[in-house]
């Protein structure tokens, strides 16, 4: 990955045939932060999907720089989330997955199997990271969310700053700490230098 | 009082925009033809224009002649895409449009008698007509015949205003233009924006092909509306300008006009989750009383609360902004909205709607 992400990540990208989660609970930036992940990989021309993404903002994908052109939507896959995402991972190489709050461990399991085989990617959007009950090659949880530019009754929305704790089980077992604007003033995705 | 004469041209195939803009383009093309023959023509919105009749008329011999020489004028450019035109002439707009939708001419002060037969909801007010028709007032001449003073007390400045228009003495409809067409227009003489339409799952490459399989397997197992792709259209609500489609379907897919400027539109960045059913919102100021918004687009109380309906605990409000108005389409039927940006203590940004003294949760910033 050599997008704005890149140093948020271990070794700079994400992994084929691994899963990453992104926790955090709704409204802290979850469904950005993953949306940001797939659109780097989209712009690169890989075919991507969103499985169970029940409400997706479009507009806010494209702002997100998600090409859309490559995207394929299963946005109510109910129980059949796993089986959906992973007939997916046939065609395109990167899948992002909303799973319903209560995930069986065989079916995780069985959706791993098919993204190592397929050499594809998994990232699981859920506001626990426990509720994925298969340890992750790669966690994003996302500890805190700051708006700007929003007053008392002035101004608006414009840029996010969010706390995210990276572990990769692949790294020295330690969380770095990074900050992520969602977006920047500037509008755009990027790796903040840390608070200080 | 006496109202202008005005010649109106009405295109319905061109009036609803498509995903594709072709139908902007068309009414453009359209516009260009009628300005060769007649100079002064403004368009209202998509698909219908007017034009001063009276100088034309003089000059080419009659009212006739002049939609005579139009409809040649324009048969070709519209045999092309078979669309319709419909031409009409009275005093005033309001009576024209009606005169056009009925292909008439009606003569310079008839106005009045020939919309006195026509309904109420020609108004387009569905609650003013709904209160007419309960009252036995179905035609405009029922209701131009009401006086003038309590229609005003009844149906306040906006009945007042319907009440003008059909005695004939007020010439146009407060909504019937829509304000954006010329932005709009003025937008197409911009570079093309690239139409990317034929490449999705189109089988350019290897990758476009085995995604197609996936979606096309898949699709198969789950049902036709199961598996998506977006589109992308221009609107005010988040929710209108971005729709995802059932794959394969004709809906065509553009990523075109992004960023033109639009009156309402809310810049980036956008809810990352928009409501495709919005759910219920109470918004009340710290003490617990209910904040709305005035008719002046103020809100009466300051922000505090905020619960939204089946959902977890009250969120306390540290910050906001809005409210803004939206002005609506004139299809809208005059539904007054705002749109008000909330941020909870714990960072949490939501997106509200006030709509008929009712808040709704449209969007979420996650």
């Amino acid at each position: 990955m050599s997008g704005s992400l890149a140093t948020l990540l271990p070794g700079g990208a994400l992994r084929r045939g691994t899963t990453t989660v992104v926790a955090g609970e709704r409204g802290a930036g979850v469904t950005s932060l993953g949306i940001s992940l797939l659109a780097e990989a989209s712009a690169r021309g890989h075919w991507c999907a969103a499985v169970g993404l029940d409400d997706p903002g479009v507009l806010s994908m494209v702002e997100l720089g998600l090409d859309l052109r490559r995207v394929v939507f299963v946005p109510n896959p109910r129980g059949g989330w796993a089986d959906a995402a992973g007939e997916l991972l046939d065609g395109v190489e990167i899948v992002l997955l909303r799973p319903p709050a209560r995930v069986p461990h065989a079916a995780a399991r069985r959706l791993l199997a098919r993204a190592k085989e397929r050499r594809g990617i998994v990232i699981v959007l859920t506001d626990r990271a426990e509720r994925w009950p298969i340890v992750p090659e790669l966690s994003l949880r996302l500890t805190a969310s700051s708006w700007q530019g929003v007053g008392f009754g002035d101004g608006r929305l414009t840029a996010r700053r969010v706390e995210v704790l990276v572990e990769s089980r692949h790294g020295d077992d330690r969380a770095v700490r990074s900050s992520v604007w969602l977006p920047s003033p500037a509008g755009v995705v990027a790796v903040a230098p840390p608070a200080s | 009082m006496v109202l202008e004469r005005l010649l109106l041209l009405w295109c319905p195939g061109l009036s609803v925009e498509g995903p594709t803009g072709e139908e902007a383009r068309g009414f453009a093309a359209v516009l260009e033809t009628v300005a060769l023959r007649c100079p002064f023509v403004t368009p209202l919105r998509l698909g219908m224009a007017s034009l001063p009749a009276r100088a034309p008329s003089r000059y080419f011999g009659g009212e006739p002649e002049v939609l005579a020489l139009l409809s040649e004028d324009l048969a070709p450019l519209l045999a092309e895409t078979s669309v319709e035109l419909h031409l009409g002439i009275a005093d005033g707009l309001f009576a024209a449009v009606q005169a056009a939708r009925r292909d008439l001419i009606v003569p310079a002060g008839d106005s009045r008698g020939f919309l006195a037969p026509l309904s109420v909801a020609t108004l387009r007010r569905p609650e003013l007509a709904s209160i007419c028709q309960r009252l036995g007032l179905s035609t405009l001449g029922s209701f131009a015949a009401l006086d003038g003073g309590r229609v005003f007390e009844r149906f306040g400045t906006e009945g007042a205003h319907c009440h003008r228009v059909a005695r004939g003495e007020e010439g146009e409809l407060v909504g019937i233009r829509d304000p954006s067409i010329t932005v709009r227009l003025r937008s197409l003489d911009e570079p093309p924006p690239p139409v990317t339409q034929p490449s999705f799952f189109g089988g350019t490459s290897l990758a476009d092909e085995r995604a197609a399989r996936a979606a096309i397997r898949l699709q198969r197992r789950l049902g036709p509306g199961e598996v998506r792709v977006a589109r992308l259209a221009e609107g005010h609500d988040p929710a209108e300008r971005a729709a995802l489609v059932p794959y394969g379907s004709s809906e065509t897919m553009t990523v075109a006009g992004l960023g033109a400027p639009w009156p309402g539109r809310l810049p980036a960045p956008s809810p990352s989750s928009v409501l495709s059913r919005p759910t219920k919102v109470r918004l009340t100021d710290p003490a617990g009383t209910s904040v709305e918004v005035t008719g002046r687009g103020l809100l009466t109380a300051v922000p505090g609360r905020c619960r939204i309906a089946n959902e977890g605990p009250e969120l306390e409000i540290v910050a906001w902004a809005g409210p803004w108005p939206l002005a609506t389409r004139w299809w809208d039927l005059r539904r007054w909205r705002a749109r008000l940006q909330v941020l909870s203590s714990s960072g949490v940004g939501l997106l509200l709607t006030a709509e008929r003294g009712e808040w709704w949760l449209e969007g979420r910033y996650d």
